[in-house]
């Protein structure tokens, strides 16, 4: 093998490598993102093979869904009569084997689904591969940090004394006979005896016996500014070279037990598929038949006038809290939670600028956050003091684990540790509360503002362009209410390592706060609002954008920057908090049904005192529980959806095609959301599918390693997804996408996406859409027809019983019933 | 009642409260009765508020009546030798005892949500309960025999909960490799117990004073301390602890960070009058301490994760601890003791939040981490560090050499004697039915 063969190995293999940033840097994806050309059920087949995990539920599950009603015994009777002609339903069910045509997938070293094969490959490589990617955990610097891995665990084996080396002797004679010799030299080595046609399947089950760290590695080669201080020169290459030695030298000492050489989660394929179609299906006709009970005739509705409107992230969590502000007759329209302002941000006192717009996007700037006149002076004492409690950190964190400063530190400092010990867990959200307040007395925030039209920010008019693209896209061109909230929603937790993925998924991750703040200081500009006027879009001068921020664990939401309002705008401030107050209450007593262990009281006080709490709990592995449930994406007027309660399980995205002749803001309407959606819904789904095989297992032995991830226990691989607590109420399911638009303009939207259209074709989400005019719902189907759902989905009843929740929208025929 | 009344009633109380809790959550893990998750919680809350009523209690009435010695029924008497239930209140038990109350109902309050839908939440609840009830036992114990009771309600509890994750591999095997180390060790304080029946006027705690003088004295002490090396995780029999890290969070706190570590440094405070005249036992305890802490100290300093860094550093201080107890510092080494599992405990509860601490910490940048913790290593020339730290990475090679030397003989001895015991059994004709259990043993699926 030549030099350029290994490359070429390595690149064959990049691409099916694990997508997984460090838990800094955490986004919801795909974890099959580069799959996405094959067919759902074809790529989940293959990913069963690489990842060795199930890619759907259990058969246990799906029958125990059907006997309870949630999977339609007709739903399964009409996949069978598509994909199964002749085979019924209780054939299926009686006969095991019914259905299994899908043949299992053979692994091709013996070791690779040998248990004690992998703890014996952790034992020799997980410390060197930790300590050299650590990024600050340990105290003494690895002095192969800025050298290759390979180097680092040749060193690591073989300058020990040999008779010290117990179990590790196979390992050091291997490594002994590759030294001198170049990396690609050593895989060609180690792969002389490898059939030419399976050395990238080999290679790929070698890497894949530690999937996390070598997703890791593939990760900070591509993007080193991803490793949260400094990334080492990470190589697959390199990498791989370490994996081959240590995977053969154990090969040939380990007597494997394992008798079978199938992928245990590729068995049985061919019946999950079925059942997991027909699971899928039984959604899709609940949910259908209860929107359509809902849709009104299209008609020209009076125009209101309103007090307040209010523009929120189309993220699943805050449908509740729109039904909740709704119901207090406020206007409210979802958009992406970026609302356009693709920046970066650096906030004051910040060490990075974060970043604030969806994983698909690239953010085109940089924006500064910087003190208000006057209050320079607050800032720096502000700064100064953060960095000094931030360096005192720091140290106690090295010093209190070394020795000797350990010893002055925990005589010292260790006996008040039982203070916060005691304090926090009895009252989490107070103590956070009372050590605020005190920071705010001693050193209080300055105003800020945001420096939106400095060099390499955005222009006026691009500001207005900006503007003027979500106001259209939602349908705003007139009748503007006096107050126009523009509220970007976060998420408080503690003491989890897991806190990005519960963010702002259009925001990477992080509070959506400075895009509120952006975009109403934007929309707020005189010179912004004149190029709106002259383009035909006036806002009202008494109109004003206030942002807010909304916190989805805490269900808090509050007004920011209301200094840049002025005093006569105080009543109608005071009346949006007095509503938000209101409509965080609600939203309350929904999310508390699904919180078994809220107190069993009616009291509001007591249960927003609980999820206060929650967010600030140490002990709490379910601060809240995220995307869990979400299903289905709908593109279109709120109209639709208008006073239909949707559980939140739907993103919801304002689009009105009646004011979009053109079909010119349809695109940037779907392709920020539904992209998002859709990775947001497989990466619930496959952790939820095998928590395992694709997620991180339980939260509670988790351990933090090198700052990048988290680990099993003492020792592990590097654990992909999310944790089995943060996923257990979700049902793994594609996402239902339905657009409201004309077919025409579909048609035109996937073709013009590659993206789209793969998702599209694939299989990868379920697409229908509502026809503007005459409100009928018509699905895709598998010949890219559409066709009225009813037609699509025939074993639909009827019409559902009014005034009755479907069951799949119904929080007492949770599967995870809250007695549990 | 006079106040050394209320010392011998809430003594008694106190261990048979801790043994009440343990006792009814065992016969249910016994009768494979699943509880409902709220009335086990309930139950262990209200467990450890009683244990913190019960200390405080007895705190007030050891302040008033003083050290009190305790002599309960005797369970068995035969040649002269007998078994009595004896308790000891006194200065270090109500100060152990305080620790326990502070961290356990701590824990206790932790758990309660973090184990929420946890399969098997009922079986740590009840080992966490049984681990109460040692560590009460330990506290109080009068003579060796109680002692050893606690000791090794202790050591059964802590090798279960390591291995809580039961279906994860590395899980079992690490707390086979504890449970190695543990008996080995409790060999030490199991023939001090037997020496001390047979030479010994008294196994009781109260004349340690006096045995002191008895020529093989000495040779009790050395087992003690010898016993007390696993717990406390010690050279040579320290390398099972940084494999302890395989369980929960809230076990790892309360057994690694504060209570079940420290109890090798209760074991030499309680029986310190019988080893202080012995030069040899202190010479000894404080060259395995002070070996200890800079074999942790340089070890830990390159641990890149959370649990098992704060394992190393916990032993660090463990060692620490034991060259104070060898100088004779006894109140220092108690007020270390406790700052220590303080600080542990809180460390481990919170070791899920370094990544968000790290994130959100204005000084985290590469030159900032750079000139962090090691300096004296500067002071080496290259190839000598990085020999140093290579051997640090991989624990100075202890780790496969315990195996060797350790857990592999002690696995054949039993192995063995097994083999022996083959013929002396019948044979078993079926295998033995399924034991009922309140665990589904199916794979997770809510």
């Amino acid at each position: 093998m030549t030099r350029s063969s290994a490359d070429a190995l390595v690149e064959a293999l990049r691409p099916s490598m694990p997508i997984q940033n460090p838990l800094w840097a955490f986004v919801h994806n795909n974890i099959l993102l580069n799959l996405e050309h094959l067919p759902f059920h074809e790529a989940l087949k293959q990913a069963a093979a690489w990842y060795r995990a199930r890619p759907y539920e259990t058969e246990a599950f799906y029958r125990e869904e059907l006997a309870r009603g949630r999977l339609h015994r007709a739903s399964l009777e009409a996949v069978l009569r598509e994909r199964l002609p002749g085979v019924t339903v209780d054939a299926f069910l009686g006969d095991p084997t019914a259905g299994d045509d899908e043949p299992a997938v053979r692994v091709l070293r013996p070791g690779a689904l040998d248990p004690e094969f992998d703890r014996q490959l952790q034992d020799v490589v997980v410390p060197v591969v930790s300590a050299w990617l650590d990024q600050g955990m340990a105290a003494w610097d690895n002095p192969w940090r800025d050298r290759s891995v390979w180097l680092a665990f040749v060193e690591s084996v073989t300058r020990a004394p040999a008779w010290l080396v117990a179990g590790g002797d196979a390992v050091r004679a291997r490594v002994v006979r590759h030294l001198g010799r170049a990396v690609d030299d050593v895989i060609a080595a180690e792969l002389e005896a490898v059939p030419e046609a399976q050395r990238v399947d080999w290679c790929r089950e070698v890497l894949f016996s530690l999937k996390g760290w070598s997703g890791m590695v593939a990760r900070l080669e591509a993007e080193p500014a991803l490793a949260p201080v400094a990334s080492p020169p990470a190589s697959l290459k390199d990498w791989l070279a370490v994996l081959l030695v240590v995977s053969h030298a154990l090969d040939a000492t380990t007597a494997t037990c394992a008798p079978d050489d199938t992928a245990p989660g590729t068995r049985h394929l061919g019946r999950l598929r079925r059942l997991h179609d027909a699971y899928e299906r039984s959604f899709a006709v609940d949910l259908l038949a209860h929107l359509e009970g809902h849709l009104k005739p299209a008609a020209p509705t009076a125009e209101r006038r309103r007090e307040v409107q209010a523009l929120l992230c189309m993220d699943d969590r805050e449908e509740s809290f729109r039904r909740a502000l709704e119901a207090q007759d406020v206007e409210t329209v979802g958009s992406v939670g970026f609302y356009g302002v693709d920046m970066r941000f650096h906030g004051v006192g910040q060490r990075r600028a974060t970043r604030q717009c969806p994983p698909v996007v690239e953010p085109s700037r940089t924006i500064r956050e910087v003190p208000a006149d006057g209050e320079g002076r607050k800032l720096d004492r502000l700064v100064r003091a953060g960095q000094t409690g931030a360096a005192a950190e720091l140290g106690v964190f090295y010093h209190s684990r070394s020795l000797l400063r350990g010893v002055a530190l925990s005589l010292s400092l260790g006996l008040f540790s039982f203070l916060p010990l005691v304090f926090k867990l009895l009252w989490p959200s107070a103590v956070t509360r009372w050590r605020e307040r005190l920071q705010r007395w001693a050193f209080p925030r300055p105003r800020t503002r945001m420096v939106l039209d400095e060099e390499g920010g955005y222009s006026v008019d691009e500001q207005s362009r900006l503007v003027e693209s979500i106001l259209r896209a939602a349908g705003f061109d007139r009748g503007f209410a006096p107050v126009f909230a523009v509220i970007g929603h976060g998420s408080t937790s503690t003491n989890n390592p897991f806190r990005q993925a519960y963010g702002c998924g259009a925001c990477s991750g992080n509070p959506g706060a400075p895009n509120a703040r952006a975009f109403a200081q934007m929309a707020n500009d005189a010179r912004v609002r004149a190029r709106l006027a002259y383009r035909g879009l006036v806002i009202p001068d008494e109109t004003r954008f206030v942002p807010c921020f909304h916190d989805t664990s805490l269900d808090v939401c509050e007004v920011l920057d209301r200094e840049q309002l002025d005093d006569a705008f105080a009543p109608r401030l005071a009346g949006l908090e007095a509503t938000f107050a209101e409509a965080c209450r609600l939203d309350v007593l929904e999310r508390c049904a699904r919180f078994a262990q809220a107190p069993a009281t009616s009291d509001d006080d007591a249960l927003a005192q609980h999820v206060l709490d929650r967010g600030h709990d140490l002990a709490q592995p379910r601060p809240e529980y995220g995307h869990n449930r979400v299903a289905a994406c709908i593109v279109g007027r709120r109209e639709l959806t208008a006073d239909v309660f949707l559980d939140r399980r739907c993103f919801l995205v304002s689009y009105d095609p009646t004011r979009d002749d053109d079909g010119r803001q349809l695109p940037g309407a779907v392709l920020g959301s539904v992209p998002v959606a859709v990775n947001i819904g497989m990466d619930y789904y496959f952790s939820r599918v095998d928590p395992d095989g694709f997620g991180a297992g339980s939260k509670l032995p988790l351990n933090v390693t090198s700052l990048l991830g988290v680990i099993t226990g003492s020792k592990s691989d590097l654990r992909l997804g999310l944790a089995r607590q943060m996923v257990e109420l979700h049902e793994p399911m594609r996402m239902l996408v339905l657009l409201e638009a004309s077919e025409a303009a579909v048609r035109d939207l996937i073709s013009g996406n590659a993206r789209l259209t793969r998702l599209v074709d694939n299989g990868w989400m379920r697409l229908g859409r509502i026809d503007p005019v005459t409100r009928a719902i018509l699905l895709r189907g598998d010949d890219d027809v559409f066709r009225p759902w009813r037609d699509a989905l025939p074993e639909a009843s009827a019409t559902p019983p009014p005034g009755k929740l479907p069951r799949i929208l119904d929080v007492a025929f949770d599967r995870l019933g809250v007695a549990a | 009642m006079t106040a050394l009344d209320w010392v011998t009633v809430l003594a008694w109380t106190t261990v048979a409260w801790a043994a009440a809790g343990a006792l009814s959550l065992g016969a249910a893990q016994a009768l494979g009765l699943a509880l409902p998750e709220s009335v086990v919680e309930k139950g262990a809350v209200l467990h450890s508020l009683a244990v913190v009523t019960l200390a405080a209690g007895l705190a007030a009435a050891w302040r008033a009546a003083g050290d009190a010695h305790l002599a309960g029924p005797t369970l068995a008497a035969a040649h002269g030798a007998a078994w009595q239930l004896v308790l000891t209140v006194d200065g270090k038990a109500v100060a152990f005892l305080g620790l326990i109350a502070l961290v356990y109902p701590a824990i206790v309050r932790f758990s309660v949500p973090s184990f929420h839908r946890e399969p098997g939440a009922q079986r740590f609840w009840f080992l966490v309960s049984l681990f109460a009830f040692g560590l009460v036992t330990v506290t109080l114990a009068g003579n060796i025999d109680v002692f050893l009771l606690g000791w090794e309600v202790v050591g059964v509890t802590s090798v279960m909960l390591i291995a809580y994750f039961r279906r994860n591999l590395r899980s079992a095997k690490n707390s086979l490799r504890a449970l190695v180390f543990y008996r080995l060790c409790d060999l030490g304080v199991l023939g001090a117990a037997v020496w001390m029946h047979h030479a010994f006027p008294s196994s009781d705690f109260a004349h340690l004073v006096d045995d002191a003088a008895i020529p093989t004295s000495g040779l009790v002490a050395a087992a003690l301390l010898f016993g007390s090396l696993a717990k406390a995780a010690q050279l040579p029999m320290s390398s099972w602890l940084h494999r302890a890290m395989e369980g929960p969070a809230s076990s790892s706190a309360i057994f690694y960070g504060a209570l079940s570590v420290h109890l090798g440094p209760y074991l030499l405070l309680r029986t310190a009058p019988l080893w202080l005249p012995h030069e040899g036992v202190r010479l000894a305890m404080g060259l395995i301490g002070a070996s200890t802490a800079l074999y942790a100290g340089v070890v830990g300093s390159t641990r890149p994760d959370a649990k098992t860094a704060l394992a190393y550093a916990t032993m660090a201080q463990l060692g620490v601890l034991f060259v104070e107890l060898a100088l004779g510092w006894h109140t220092l080494a108690m007020v270390h003791l406790w700052a220590h599992a303080g600080l542990r405990t809180w460390q481990f509860l919170r070791s899920s939040s370094l990544i968000q601490d790290f994130q959100e910490n204005p000084m985290v940048s590469a030159d900032v981490l750079r000139r962090r913790g090691v300096d004296w290593s500067r002071w080496l020339p290259t190839r000598a560090r990085e020999w140093l730290y290579l051997a640090a990475q991989r624990q100075f090679w202890l780790d496969g050499m315990g195996e060797r030397l350790v857990g592999r003989p002690v696995l054949a001895v039993f192995s063995w004697l097994s083999l022996l015991e083959g013929p002396l059994t019948p044979p078993r004709e079926a295998p033995p039915a399924p034991r009922a259990s309140n665990e589904a043993e199916a794979e997770w699926s809510p």
